[in-house]
Order: C-alpha cells, then sequence, then structure tokens
C-alpha cells in the first residue's frame, strides 16, 4: 500500500515537473511555425527520456550510487572533470534561463523588468535550498506544478482537428523553411532530454534511499510520469498551433507567450500561463541547481544529501550558492531569456553524448547493475539515442546559424 | 633522419586537406544560405506581420480586460523595438529593389506609430481611444497580409 | 584484485557509515623480490590535481598552505584500515578525525557557519 502511495506520488511530481521554458519555448515555437507537424519530435524526445529515466533510476535503487558517482568510480577523475566542466556550462546556461522564466512571469504580473527580478528570485530559490529539504522541495514544487495541467484543459478547450493532430505523430518534411524546422527539432530533442533530468533523478533515488524493491516501483513512475508529461508538452503545441498561426504570430519575443491561453480562458488564460511559467521555472531552477552541486559533490565524494543542515555539508551548500549567483547573473546582465533558452536547449543536444556513452557503459556493468543488467531493448534504445545525439552534436551549430530564426 | 621528414610532411598535407575541406564546406553553407532578395524581404515582412498581430491581440485583449496594462505596455515597447529592427535590417539589405525597400518601410513606419501611440495611452490609462488604433492595426496588418500572399504566389 | 579497477576513484566510506571521498591515488610499495603492493590510499585536492596536471597541484598546495587550511601532505590512509566490498571501499578512521575534511571544516568555520539558519 505504501509501495502504491510512492509510485503515485512519484508519477504526480513527474508530471507537475516535467514542463519549464525550453518544453514550453519549443513546444510553442514548434506550433506558431508549423501546426502539428512537430508533434512526432516531442512524442520522440519523451520515449527516450522514458528510457534514459528508467534505467537511471534503476542504476540507484541497485547499487544505491548515483549516476555521477558511478561514472567517476568507473572512468575515472579525469573522465569526471571533463564530463563536469561541460555539462556545468551547458547546465549553467539552462539554469539562466530558468531563472530567467520565473522572472519573466513576474514582468508579465507587475509590468516591473525581468532583470529586476533576478535578485530576488535568487535569494528565494537559495533560500528554499538553505532551509528545505528534499521531499519538500521536490514534491512542493511538482504539486504546485500540477497547475501546468492547465495546458491540457486548454487545448481540449480549443477542440483541435484531433485527426490532424493524430497525423502529427509521425514525421512528416515540412513544404518550406527546412532549416527552421530541423532547428526547432533539436531544439525540442534538447528541451526533452535534458540530461539533469537524468542526473537529478538518480540523485533523488538515491536521497529517498530506494533500493532493489523499488524497481518496478521506479518502472511505473518513469514510464507514467514521463509519459504524462510528454502530453503536456504536446498540449503546448496544440494551442500553439491554434492560437499563433491563424494569426500569423511567430513566437520570437517571451512577450507573445501569455497570449496562449486567452482565447480559452480570456483574463484567467493570462493569469493561468504566468502562474504555470513561474511555477515550472521556479522548479526547474531547485532542480538544476541541486543537480550541479549533486554532480561536483558525488563526483568528489563529499558528503551530500539536502536533507542535512548546511553546516554539516559546507562544501555543497558553498557550491550551490556560487552555482544561483552565477545564474542571476545571466538574468540581471539582461540576456533575452527566450533567446537564452533556444540556445542552451541546442547546446543541450549537443553535449548529450558526454553524458549518456559512459551511461550505457554503466547499465550492463555487472558490478553496478547485478543481474538488473540492460535487456537488449534498453540497450538498442540507448545506442540508437547516441548516435542521434552524435547527429544533433554535428547540425546544431550550422542549424543555429541558418534556422535559428 | 627520413622517419621524421615522411612525419612531418604527412601532418603538413593533412593540415592542407583539412583546411581545403574546411573552405568547401564553408562556400558551400554560404551558398545554401544565401537567399533571393523576394525571399528575404519576405522572411522580415513575416516577422512585421507577426509584431503587428501580436500588438492587435493585445490591444483586442486589453479591451476586454484580458490582460494586464503592465504587460500590455511593455509588450507594445517590444514591439515597437523589434519593428524599428526590421526596418533597419530591410534597409541594409542592399540586394532588395529600392522601390521595395522604400514600401516596406512605410508600411513599418506607420505601424510603429500606431504602436506607439497604443503604449502611451496604456501608460496613461486611457483606454477609450484604444479601439480606434486597434482598428488601424487591423487595417495595416491585412494590408501586410495580402502583400505577402500577392508575394507567394509570384513566381 | 584489480586495483585500479577496484580501487581507484571509488567512494571511501569510514566507520560511521560517512562519506569522505573517494579514493584519489594509490600509493605503491615496490619493494626488491617481491610483488609489489598498495601501501597507502590517498586522498584529497593536491592528488586530484595532480592526476590533471602537475602545475595544477602546486597550485592546489600552495592556496591550501595560503589559508591555513591544511598544512600537511596529501592525507595517506594505510592499506591495513582498508576493506574494499563490491563498489565501495570502508576504512576504519572517523573521518571526522582525518585531514580529509580539512577544507569541510575550514568553510564550516569561516563560511557557512556565519551563515543564520546553518
Amino acid at each position: 500500500m505504501k509501495k502504491a502511495l510512492e509510485i503515485a506520488l512519484g508519477i504526480v511530481t513527474s508530471v507537475g515537473g516535467f514542463l519549464e521554458i525550453g518544453s514550453i519555448t519549443t513546444a510553442a515555437q514548434g506550433g506558431a511555425s508549423f501546426r502539428f507537424q512537430l508533434i512526432w519530435a516531442i512524442l520522440l524526445g519523451g520515449l527516450c527520456l522514458i528510457f534514459l529515466v528508467e534505467q537511471s533510476g534503476r542504476l540507484a535503487a541497485v547499487s544505491r550510487h548515483t549516476i555521477t558517482d558511478a561514472i567517476r568510480e568507473r572512468f575515472g577523475f579525469n573522465y569526471f572533470i571533463f564530463l563536469l566542466i561541460i555539462l556545468s556550462l551547458v547546465i549553467l546556461l539552462v539554469l539562466g534561463a530558468e531563472i530567467g522564466g520565473v522572472c519573466v512571469a513576474l514582468e508579465f504580473i507587475t509590468g516591473v523588468g525581468f532583470q529586476w527580478w533576478a535578485v530576488p528570485v535568487a535569494l528565494l530559490i537559495w533560500l528554499i535550498i538553505w532551509k528545505g529539504t528534499f521531499s519538500f522541495i521536490e514534491d512542493g514544487a511538482s504539486i504546485l506544478g500540477l497547475v501546468t495541467v492547465c495546458f491540457l484543459v486548454a487545448a481540449i478547450v480549443l477542440h483541435p482537428p484531433w485527426k490532424e493532430v493524430a497525423h502529427g505523430a509521425l514525421p512528416t518534411l515540412p513544404a518550406s523553411d527546412k532549416a527552421h524546422y530541423w532547428f526547432i527539432v533539436v531544439s525540442i530533442l534538447g528541451a526533452s532530454i535534458s540530461p539533469y533530468l537524468m542526473f537529478f533523478y538518480s540523485s533523488g533515488a538515491v536521497e529517498d534511499k530506494w533500493d532493489e524493491s523499488y524497481i518496478n516501483a521506479n518502472r511505473a513512475i518513469s514510464v507514467l510520469g514521463m509519459s504524462f508529461g510528454t502530453v503536456l508538452s504536446v498540449a503546448v503545441l496544440i494551442v500553439s498551433a491554434l492560437v499563433y498561426l491563424p494569426r500569423g504570430i511567430q513566437v520570437e519575443h517571451y512577450s507573445q507567450l501569455p497570449l496562449m491561453l486567452i482565447d480559452a480562458f480570456g483574463y484567467w488564460g493570462f493569469i493561468l500561463f504566468a502562474a504555470s511559467l513561474g511555477i515550472a521555472c521556479l522548479g526547474a531552477t531547485l532542480e538544476i541547481t541541486l543537480e550541479i552541486a549533486y554532480m561536483v559533490a558525488q563526483g568528489f565524494g563529499w558528503n551530500w544529501s539536502e536533507n542535512q543542515r548546511p553546516r554539516e555539508e559546507a562544501r555543497f551548500s558553498l557550491v550551490y550558492t556560487v552555482i544561483i549567483i552565477l545564474g542571476a547573473l545571466l538574468v540581471v546582465v539582461g540576456i533575452d531569456p527566450l533567446k537564452l533558452t533556444i540556445f542552451s536547449m541546442a547546446l543541450t543536444a549537443a553535449t548529450l553524448p558526454v553524458a549518456i556513452v559512459p551511461f550505457l557503459f554503466l547499465m550492463n556493468d555487472e558490478a553496478y547493475m547485478h543481474e538488473h543488467r540492460n535487456g537488449f531493448l534498453s540497450n538498442a534504445v540507448v545506442i540508437f539515442i547516441i548516435g542521434m545525439t552524435f547527429v544533433l552534436a554535428v547540425v546544431t551549430i550550422p542549424l543555429e546559424i541558418f534556422g535559428g530564426g | 633522419m627520413p622517419v621524421m621528414l615522411n612525419e612531418t610532411e604527412r601532418s603538413c598535407a593533412k593540415n592542407i586537406r583539412l583546411r581545403l575541406l574546411l573552405l568547401i564546406l564553408l562556400a558551400s553553407l554560404a551558398a545554401c544560405s544565401s537567399q533571393s532578395p523576394a525571399d528575404k524581404l519576405h522572411k522580415e515582412l513575416r516577422t512585421v506581420v507577426s509584431w503587428a498581430a501580436t500588438s492587435r491581440m493585445v490591444g483586442e485583449a486589453l479591451q476586454n480586460g484580458k490582460v494586464l496594462q503592465g504587460y500590455a505596455a511593455r509588450t507594445f515597447e517590444a514591439a515597437g523595438r523589434n519593428l524599428q529592427e526590421e526596418s533597419r535590417t530591410i534597409d541594409k539589405s542592399a540586394d532588395i529593389p529600392a522601390e521595395e525597400r522604400a514600401g516596406a518601410q512605410a508600411q513599418i513606419a506607420r505601424l510603429e506609430q500606431i504602436v506607439g501611440q497604443l503604449k502611451s495611452m496604456v501608460e496613461g490609462k486611457d483606454n477609450a481611444a484604444l479601439s480606434q488604433q486597434v482598428e488601424q492595426l487591423k487595417v495595416e496588418e491585412q494590408s501586410l497580409k495580402s502583400s505577402l500572399r500577392g508575394d507567394s504566389s509570384q513566381p | 584484485m584489480e586495483l585500479i579497477r577496484d580501487c581507484l576513484d571509488k567512494q571511501l566510506i569510514d566507520r560511521n557509515g560517512r562519506k569522505m571521498g573517494k579514493a584519489d591515488g594509490l600509493v605503491m610499495l615496490i619493494e626488491e623480490g617481491k610483488r609489489p603492493r598498495v601501501a597507502f590510499i590517498e586522498v584529497g585536492g593536491v592528488t586530484q590535481a595532480r592526476r590533471l596536471h602537475t602545475r595544477l597541484a602546486k597550485l592546489v598546495a600552495s592556496l591550501s598552505k595560503r589559508f591555513k587550511v591544511d598544512e600537511s601532505d596529501p592525507y595517506r590512509i594505510p592499506w591495513s584500515k582498508v576493506v574494499v566490498s563490491g563498489i565501495d571501499v570502508t576504512v576504519n578512521v572517523d573521518a571526522e578525525e582525518t585531514p580529509a575534511l580539512a577544507w569541510e571544516k575550514w568553510l564550516r568555520k569561516n563560511v557557512i557557519g556565519k551563515i543564520p539558519g546553518a
């Protein structure tokens, strides 16, 4: 019974915590530019994420080690540093985008420019991590994040042509703007398959003290949670297709985003969008900040746990403080949050191989996985993802130049 | 020593081959990216239409109390800025015929004016005259859209 | 036992179950006529830095001395106190009493501990 409740909570937190500025923005751009044609990209990203997250959870449950722990232990200190530097740089950009998302949501409500909110928001994030425990943060942010279900409601209320929507689940080629089309595909995949999501999931599993008895729970949570979350992303695309495309509005500036829910909900649509964006991004900033700090702490072997008092993990506390400051800095200097989002999502896609290649080895390592090593299907999917991400890594830069709008 | 010379020669040849490859790659990429002047104008005008439509949607929403004043003001400001940016981009594109350039810039200037008015009205909390401006926006927007449609039907 | 695979970079856990870093280095004892064996596990920033570049190691060592964090040479754990079990390495010491936590303690005292709510 207790396990069933945990599974339910796990699914709920996965759904509530799924959307953030990357998935919202890329889905909005996809819908506004290509109607329902890009639904397949979101589904593909979601499917890959399901497999990766399930495996991260399994690794943590069986070995009681996180992905970062295992990468250092199995591949050595030098590879860990290489991974840390590359992932941290990219994830830091994503953090800047998410903090920007919270600030932009506050700008929508108050009319005060997003840059002014960077410092107060950073302080809020810091306070929550300083004082909060892991479950408080994770569960709290995700339950509040359920407000994002409003996108699904909006998609239904707007009566899309469901047959056309279903067609969008299959890949089709665009009639024009090919570079732009593929650029959005790359950003959608980068937004869906964020390395920090996998890493954070394994850290969370260890924080929650999962063991081998959680293998089935893990499967349920990862599959159902990520699936429902993916449905929300698709909903954002559908809404955008119905709201922006007929009017000829290209989603190129963050101020165009809140208009998305007005057709469906009027004034409350505007408010709901701001609330959804703000809460979803706040949740993401907490996860990202913690995950970078976890990567550092786990790789160096420090004591780490969100559930301990800061004085008991002084180095860990220092690291996340510095991370928040750096992330906030990106917003304070006025980098456009939308542009930062799209850029960081594409860059994420390009750097995925660095994390996923070692991950494949770990999932087949008997010392870590015992008898729960990857089966043929899981390995096949990861190999496919590696292949796909290498292609993404190569095409991202040219596409950014020619298709980035 | 013969062995070392061969290695130097080999790496030298490799360097040259690599540079040649890079050059070909860059040239082909440049070739792919070069749009016709008509395409370029079309692309910029789509952005202009996008901002016109955004401003109209915000204006109409504001009239019906569906968005907050602060947000509307900032969006009109962003629209104005981006329209200016588009005007500058079109101005710099020497390969677009001067006549078309001038026509586009005139349309953008009119839009800029309307959006500017909307911004001051919102800041001054003068919502009464909004509808007139929003109507004008609609007119400009429709004319731009039909000219875009006309363009795309031409060879 | 394959030393690199089973020992190097593995998580060290002290006698109280507390994490105390990873095995950053191994110090081998090579004697005439005998097989080389591990004498110590080395832990610390200097050892880590040395794996990247020797100059980096010197920088870390001088920082450590400058801030009076840890004046000693890299912390070495005698092999006799080590038990390798699966993917972890248990060490029969108390982490708080070793220099492994030198930076942790310094930060606790001088920075983090001074912020309210710590």
